[in-house]
């Protein structure tokens, strides 16, 4: 995550990382975790699983988040929600190509396809193409 | 679970950031794109 970051404020990105754990603890974990080290961006904390609860990621068997990714548009509309089994970490790579399709389409208007990585166009979006694709 | 195009709940909570106590409110975000990323545990892989 920390080593992306660059990627995300090239994209205008705000990053928050939040977890149930305390702030002290946020503290010492980004002063010697080797990789909080690096973190830019805030890590949030969420003590009260108020937030947790009100996204729907707690577990509330062990008191924290499932590991899970939303992305909010400005204006505050949530885009993209995601949920990770807590034996597998994120693929940022795939979170980014979201936000850069989600730009893509707010800029130019056309339909995002599937695999669509920047650079490459997208499809016209238009009930009469429908089945020519 | 929030979904997409739901509206995402706001919150205003503590959070560290580069050496600081900080409070970090959502809604002072709403010109921004944001990713928020839930985690279960410092010094977990995230």
């Amino acid at each position: 995550m920390a080593a992306h970051h660059h990627l995300f404020e090239q994209l205008g990105v705000k990053v928050l990382a939040i977890s149930t754990d305390s702030v002290f603890s946020h503290k010492i974990f980004a002063e010697v975790s080797p990789s909080a080290r690096s973190v830019q961006y805030p890590l949030l904390s969420d003590r009260t699983h108020r937030i947790s609860l009100d996204y729907g990621v707690l577990r509330e068997e062990s008191g924290v988040a499932f590991r899970a990714t939303f992305i909010v548009a400005p204006g505050g509309e949530v885009k993209y929600s995601c949920l990770y089994p807590p034996e597998v970490g994120r693929n940022v790579g795939e979170i980014i190509r979201v936000i850069q399709g989600l730009q893509y389409e707010e800029a130019t208007g056309f339909g995002v396809q599937a695999g669509w990585c920047p650079g490459q166009q997208g499809i016209i979006k238009d009930f009469s193409r429908v089945g020519k694709i | 679970m929030i979904k997409p195009t739901m509206l995402a709940p706001d919150f205003s909570t503590d959070a560290y950031f580069l050496g600081n106590r900080i409070t970090i409110t959502l809604s002072s975000y709403r010109k921004d794109w944001v990713v928020l990323f839930f985690y279960a545990s410092d010094f977990t892989f995230v």
